[in-house]
């Protein structure tokens, strides 16, 4: 048993005795010890083509490095199947940006990827209207939520801390 | 079962109808409880503890699978909306009883502040509130377990605000610092809005509804959706009728007294459905106030970073949510509308990063830029009151019916010049506030939104004005009681379920000595 599990378990134990809605510490634990676990798997893509695929796991990857790896091109392929409009929007998207040079996008250097998605994103940052704007705004969106839910994205980039058994809670002691 | 009369029928189990049932019943007298959800066991039916990638879709369902409640239409659960409240609770002040004497708008109570003071101690008694003792006037201290200490981000925003001459105060809850009245205290996981497991948060289902049923004198039908209060040719109600949630089979309860305490809006649909030949447009309706002076407490927000915890580690700063509050501070200075706001904040839980949406740029710059500012991100949430209006309403839509047969209650809300001049001016002080506490302002809400349903049943002394007196008893029928935030004549800033339980303790002793002394029944 490790030392935070023991830890947990006296602290839940302290909380037992006087509790009159009577639960075992260990099932208290395992619901917390529960949300260390993997992602839910997601469905296999069904939406986009094998081609439109790999668009979207290239964007998604430019957008935020390592979201391939988070499986954001599935939940992207999963959100974008159930929404008519966002569908539309997408697979629109895709084609467009497709056309914008003479090689498909996934064919482009890393260097011409990030050319052509630059003016889309300070466009969509700065709320002005345009060619591919809105496309580009739902993959970001798509990306960042598929990314920030994920354990990679929430726990592991960015170090997500809760869900745990405190006995009190830390008082701030630092100047500020 | 047919032919048992009950004292009283109670239509809702919440905060409202759960804390009025519990003390009916401890005063002796036979209660039921007529819930439209299905009974949850807070200990394992939520989906407490879950993260959003257990999920495909990343949604969190609120029930476990295979558990009811909550997800489906008109059916939340035995306990309602205390299951998944945020516990804030704080008393209303003399001010707030007293708005139309003091400025001349909106509505005055019927009681005072003194009329409704000992049934906050009685609550805060039974059930736990933690906080400090301000000693502010216009947000008066109560009996209160020790507060709890605030996050390092609301310390900051203290500073800040300390500068512009703004207050800021541990939040009140009704959440356990201390264990206390056979419940644990509260473990900080983070996730009171997703059902506390360990009811150290108040729910009415554990801490007023199962004492009593123990005690054998309240008897629960649940998933039993009221659909109509019976009123006999006497102009008495004798009980309700409902269907069940499941089989829509029909059923009827029968009680001397019938207390409506479903949440606002579906309470006033209740009475609005309930039609007979004595209310042809809705019952205790002659006054045809009822669905009028819908006054639900209005909400914007602001979302920023604060600049000194921009690219620090990230520490477990989840808590019980908001840890802190800023009380109204406007209410006697030079404003230029009537009422006031007060300003929830740092409630956001760290799991959700809907944020990370509108951060410029993308690539590694950006991942970047999204996790500095993790650590640093926070919500500023002011509640402002509104003033009744003409466009502000509920009604039922005879047209659009539910899965169960019956009208849906449509809300109507119509924004006036007041409430435009509040929602600016608390918008404003919110920015200023985190500006002067050192933050990058992220976006700000351009429009109000409602939260705290509140009115359209409202008590008052005159019946032509009002449908329900002080007492929350109907001016048209006797034996007929309005118990939740339905009845507020005007809203306070304040959270409103403090007010709504001590209400519900002080109703249930006139209940108890009316039918003790026979004037009810």
């Amino acid at each position: 048993m490790s030392d935070d599990r023991r830890e947990a378990l006296k602290i839940i134990g302290a909380i037992g005795a006087t509790c009159a809605f009577p639960f075992s510490a260990d099932e208290l634990y395992a619901q917390h010890a529960h949300s260390a676990g993997p992602d839910a798997a997601l469905p296999k893509p069904s939406f986009f083509t094998k081609e439109e695929m790999e668009s979207v796991t290239r964007l998604a990857e430019v957008i935020i490095p390592g979201a391939a790896a988070a499986g954001v091109p599935a939940y992207i392929d999963m959100v974008v199947g159930k929404n008519e409009g966002l569908g539309k929007l997408m697979r629109e998207g895709l084609a467009w940006l497709d056309r914008q040079s003479p090689a498909r996008f996934v064919a482009l250097t890393p260097e011409q990827q990030v050319a052509l998605l630059e003016p889309l994103c300070s466009r969509a940052d700065s709320g002005q209207p345009g060619d591919g704007v809105d496309f580009f705004r739902a993959m970001k969106n798509l990306t960042a939520d598929g990314y920030y839910t994920s354990r990679a994205g929430l726990v592991e980039e960015l170090g997500y801390l809760g869900n745990t058994v405190l006995d009190r809670f830390p008082a701030c002691t630092h100047e500020h | 079962m047919q032919d048992t009369i009950f004292d009283v029928v109670v239509v809702g189990s919440g905060a409202s109808g759960g804390t009025l049932a519990g003390h009916l019943a401890q005063a002796g007298v036979s209660v039921a409880v007529v819930e439209g959800g299905p009974r949850i066991n807070t200990r394992t039916d939520f989906n407490t503890h879950a993260l959003p990638h257990q999920f495909p879709n990343r949604h969190i369902p609120t029930m476990k699978p295979g558990k009811p409640g909550f997800e489906s239409e008109r059916a939340r659960g035995v306990g309602g909306k205390s299951l998944t409240w945020n516990a804030v609770a704080l008393r209303f002040s003399p001010r707030d009883f007293k708005g139309r004497t003091r400025e001349g708008a909106g509505e005055d109570w019927p009681i005072a502040y003194s009329d409704l003071a000992p049934y906050y101690d009685a609550i805060e008694r039974e059930v736990g509130v933690c906080g400090n003792r301000d000693g502010l006037p216009d947000l008066p201290d109560g009996v209160f377990q020790p507060p709890v200490a605030m996050k390092c981000t609301d310390v900051a925003v203290m500073k800040g605000a300390a500068k512009l001459g703004v207050k800021v105060i541990h939040v009140r809850k009704a959440t356990l610092s201390r264990a206390a009245f056979g419940r644990p205290a509260c473990h900080f996981c983070g996730n009171c809005m997703a059902g506390c497991d360990v009811v150290a948060k108040y729910n009415s289902a554990d801490v007023h509804l199962a004492p009593a049923m123990k005690g054998g004198r309240l008897r629960l039908f649940s998933d039993s959706i009221v659909r109509e209060v019976v009123v006999t040719p006497e102009n008495r109600v004798s009980g309700v009728r409902f269907l069940n949630r499941q089989t829509k089979a029909e059923g009827e309860v029968k009680g001397r007294v019938v207390v409506v305490s479903c949440a606002c809006v579906q309470s006033v649909g209740l009475l609005l459905m309930s039609r007979s030949r004595l209310y042809p447009v809705g019952l205790a309706n002659s006054s045809g106030q009822l669905g009028k002076h819908f006054i639900p407490h209005f909400t914007g927000g602001v979302q920023c970073f604060l600049k000194e915890f921009i690219g620090v580690p990230v520490t477990n700063e989840e808590g019980y949510l908001d840890h802190a509050y800023i009380p109204s501070f406007m209410h006697d200075r030079e404003r230029g509308y009537a009422r006031s706001f007060g300003i929830q904040f740092n409630y956001q839980n760290r799991r959700s990063v809907g944020w990370a949406r509108s951060v410029p740029g993308f690539g590694e710059s950006y991942k970047k830029a999204v996790k500095d500012r993790y650590p640093a991100f926070l919500t500023f949430s002011p509640y402002g009151e509104m003033l009744p209006n003409p466009g502000s309403y509920i009604d039922l839509d005879w047209e659009k019916k539910d899965s169960h047969g019956l009208p849906v209650a449509r809300r109507h809300v119509a924004w006036a010049e007041n409430d435009w001049r509040i929602f600016r001016s608390m918008t404003d002080w919110s920015v200023r506030i985190l500006e002067s506490a050192g933050a990058e302002i992220h976006s700000v809400s351009q429009e109000p939104r409602t939260n705290h349903e509140l009115g359209g049943c409202r008590m008052g002394t005159d019946p032509k004005t009002s449908v329900v007196n002080g007492w929350c008893q109907s001016h048209d029928v006797k034996n007929l009681f309005v118990v939740d935030g339905s009845v507020f004549p005007s809203a306070s800033e304040k959270n409103p379920t403090h007010t709504m339980m001590a209400l519900a303790v002080r109703t249930a002793a006139y209940i108890a000595e009316g039918l003790k002394r026979g004037e009810l029944a």
